[in-house]
């Protein structure tokens, strides 16, 4: 067999990347909101600093030169109590200002779902249903050069298309960003899982990146490269849907995506292994986990000492 | 000098003047201009495609932010972007602690199943390309740098903060996949693979 020499790699290496063409002109939109963004902060700081030194300065300047939202007395104290009052007011004015600005610029928005599943629609028009028990954050900024969120939990996303300002969402060195599509998202303590539905998802990690196509899942653990996944039946929207179809499916992969779906543990499946098929229909884990265990010829019951657990009993039973 | 009647005909070295006296479409033209070189670029440091497109970014506001104190004698304007977003990704791989641990072994050669009968010089690019993608961070990082960015093995270990010997291994590792990976082909196309190479060979 014929291996190629260095010099046939180096000049087959040479175009390593050239078939990357970011969208220039969403580049340059994008370019400026940062640069008016980044001129918005600067006049808001530049306004503080100024009012400060007026204020130092209010002892020497008259009166009518300086701008103050204080009443200033009818009467003419002596000059050193005159001098005091003002500094005073000015003092109270640069706080009132920084209290405003400071409200203003830095407040993150947090969305909790608590008892049921949260539908709400972000400040871009995106259509979100966060799942029982999760939290999504966004900060004042959300709109501006691009839409970041966090979330804790597990989300449906309807994103709107915006390609100059990419919706993004991730945690610790893992990142997805979308221009425009529906997918479902899960961040637990130690993965990413993202399964779309329609358009497509880019996620990355520093050990690599992958797209995420519709009707495809992708998982995100730290240390690793994204792994991607068919998903033909969007099993993983289940908790939202209450539809989950299985065709020839490992029982521990089932049961796995169940419990992610769901939010429960289920012990009792451990040595058994059997091929599950079929559809089913139902936002109660319990009743699927009860039709799942007839097919192995067992049954469910709900753990005893375990909130939110389940045992199977009775499964692979010669 | 008289000035250009409009930026698109303007040339880089103007177009750095109109920019130190404040002139905003100065500013997008450079951008228009080498948005997609940059970001190229940029993505041979750093792997992820949104980080590239805010690096080059944030440099273009720096651009803008610092307009007034560029140089005014600025030649060649394309090496100085390019030093520019360059020390930004190296700063960003550094600053981070991304600098890419050596992680062991490389991959398992995947032949990856061809569909079609035909493997053209195009194939093969595609396949080294893929390779390259497959191989550790570290050992990707140090193979592009070299030959793609024509760094020397001194540039290189200085900017990755490694011993020249580091480097000089990751580069050989790099070959050596990159020659197994290519030979990983299904059986079915090796007797084409021997008849189509030798035309290439130099």
């Amino acid at each position: 067999m014929h291996a190629p020499s260095d010099q046939h790699i180096d000049q087959l290496a040479r175009s390593y990347g050239e078939e990357y063409t970011p969208d220039v002109e969403a580049g340059l939109s994008r370019l400026h909101a940062r640069i008016k963004a980044m001129e918005g902060d600067a006049s808001v700081e530049a306004t503080s600093s100024t009012t400060v030194i007026e204020a130092n300065g209010a002892a020497i300047r008259p009166l009518a030169a300086r701008k103050t939202t204080a009443p200033l007395p009818a009467a003419a104290p002596p000059r050193a109590g005159r001098r005091r009052f003002f500094s005073l007011v000015a003092a109270a004015a640069v706080l009132l200002l920084l209290t405003v600005w400071w409200n203003f610029a830095d407040r993150d928005t947090t969305l909790v779902a608590e008892g049921e599943n949260l539908e709400t629609t972000l400040p871009d028009g995106t259509r979100l249903i966060l799942q029982d028990g999760s939290t999504l954050t966004y900060a004042a900024d959300f709109n501006e050069t691009e839409r970041r969120v966090e979330l804790t939990g597990q989300a449906f996303f309807e994103v709107t298309k915006d390609a100059a300002r990419p919706f993004r969402a991730g945690r610790a060195g893992v990142e997805m960003t979308v221009t425009g599509t529906a997918f479902n998202l899960r961040v637990g303590p130690d993965e990413l899982e993202v399964e779309v539905a329609e358009g497509s998802v880019l996620l990355n990690a520093a050990e690599g990146q992958t797209a995420v196509e519709a009707n495809q899942c992708g998982v995100a653990r730290p240390g690793e490269a994204p792994k991607l996944m068919p998903a033909p039946h969007l099993n993983r929207h289940a908790w939202r849907t209450g539809k989950l179809s299985f065709t020839e499916a490992k029982l521990a992969d089932v049961l796995r995506t169940i419990c992610n779906n769901y939010g429960i543990s289920v012990t009792g499946a451990e040595d058994c292994d059997f091929p599950v098929s079929g559809k089913f229909s139902s936002r109660d884990a319990e009743e699927i986990l009860a039709n799942i265990a007839k097919l192995g010829g067992g049954k469910v019951s709900p753990a005893r000492d375990t909130p939110g657990g389940y045992e199977l009993s009775g499964l692979c039973a010669d | 000098m008289q000035r250009p009647p409009t930026y698109t005909e303007a040339t880089d070295a103007d177009l750095i003047l109109s920019l130190r006296r404040g002139e905003a479409p100065a500013l997008d033209e450079l951008f228009r201009r080498y948005y997609v070189g940059l970001c190229r670029m940029a993505l041979r440091y750093l792997t992820d495609r949104a980080r590239c497109e805010d690096v080059v970014q944030d440099f273009f506001v720096s651009l803008w932010e610092r307009r007034e104190s560029l140089p005014d004698d600025l030649n060649a304007v394309d090496a100085y972007l390019r030093r520019g977003v360059r020390n930004r990704c190296l700063n960003a791989i550094r600053d981070r602690g991304r600098v890419p641990v050596d992680e062991g072994e490389v991959p398992e050669t995947y032949a990856a199943p061809s569909a079609t009968a035909e493997l053209e010089n195009a194939e093969l690019k595609a396949r080294i390309h893929a390779a390259i993608d497959r191989l550790p961070d570290r050992c990707r990082l140090v193979f592009t740098m070299s030959k793609i960015e024509d760094m020397s093995n001194r540039e290189i270990a200085d900017a990755l903060d490694l011993s020249q010997k580091t480097v000089e291994n990751q580069m050989t590792r790099a070959y050596k996949y990159l020659r197994q990976y290519l030979a990983g082909l299904p059986m079915l196309v090796i007797p084409l693979v021997i008849f189509i190479i030798p035309a290439f060979s130099p």
